[in-house]
């Protein structure tokens, strides 16, 4: 009875591990090919290939911030792209997408805020772009703080 | 939930297959990706390394972040040139001159940036 149902919790934890390297991975070529796109010219291309996969819905057991980093490297992209059409109400939108998967002190959030903030300049609000900009800008250095202090930690000679 | 570490480097390097590598692998598969040179790439093996596996920072990462600080800088102090009508607009730019001439700081106490 216990070898079957670790059986099944085995089967059903491979299941999951699959799932999430399915989408994983259908992330990471819509990714490789957007920017394939891209650099030959062909930015329309681009936006399609990832906006077909943020409409994916990420694997239910995907840890949560995984998920949101994926997720918010495919808005930036998709942001940045948008702006390059000269559509930056679409890179304002996916800016705002990118902020909604989650605050967090690190790169991903910062890059959303930079999207945010090269849209909202397009647009021509360059207060609020400043906001984001500035939101940007402190993020990236309390990155570059930690990641100092944590290089001294370790007493590497860089 | 504890970080599925090998969730995100399956993303960030494409090296990984269907089947996710066990915790023992997980130096070999972070050296693997962090000799990888794109730039985007590389911040965000930065941002993974400092949370997960705490080895191998650069000072190609410490330099670009360095960069992109001061980068926004300037798009800052720009945008407040261009709107001098604005009240805080210069207090505004300062704030970012002065961010970036921290992480200047911080950058070249380690590293000798561009």
């Amino acid at each position: 009875m216990s070898l079957t149902l670790c059986s099944i919790l085995l089967i059903l934890g491979c299941a999951d591990r699959s799932k999430t390297s399915e989408w994983l991975e259908q992330g990471r070529q819509a990714k490789e090919r957007a920017t394939a796109y891209a650099k030959i010219g062909e930015p329309f291309k681009a936006i399609v290939i990832l906006q077909n996969f943020v409409e994916l819905t990420p694997p239910e057991l995907i840890a949560a911030d995984d998920a949101r980093i994926v997720m918010q490297s495919t808005f930036e992209l998709l942001g940045r792209l948008e702006l390059a059409v000269n559509d930056p109400q679409s890179a304002l939108r996916m800016s705002e997408l990118c902020l909604n998967e989650g605050l967090r002190n690190d790169l991903f959030t910062a890059r959303c805020w930079a999207l945010r903030g090269m849209a909202l300049e397009r647009i021509g609000n360059d207060r609020l772009a400043s906001d984001a900009y500035l939101e940007a800008q402190r993020l990236n250095l309390l990155l570059l703080e930690k990641l100092a202090r944590h290089s001294a930690e370790k007493g590497d000679s860089l | 939930m504890k970080r599925q570490w090998w969730v995100v480097t399956c993303w960030l390097s494409g090296a990984c297959a269907a089947q996710a590598p066990t915790a023992a692998e997980s130096p070999n598969v972070s050296a693997m990706i962090l000799a990888e040179n794109q730039t985007a790439s590389l911040l965000q093996q930065l941002e993974k390394t400092l949370e997960i596996s705490h080895s191998d920072i650069d000072c190609d990462s410490i330099c670009h972040i360095y960069g992109e600080i001061c980068s926004l800088s300037l798009q800052i102090c720009r945008i407040s040139g261009e709107n001098s009508s604005w009240a805080d607009a210069q207090q505004r730019c300062s704030l970012a001159t002065q961010r970036c001439e921290s992480a200047r700081k911080v950058a070249s106490s380690r590293c000798n940036c561009q």
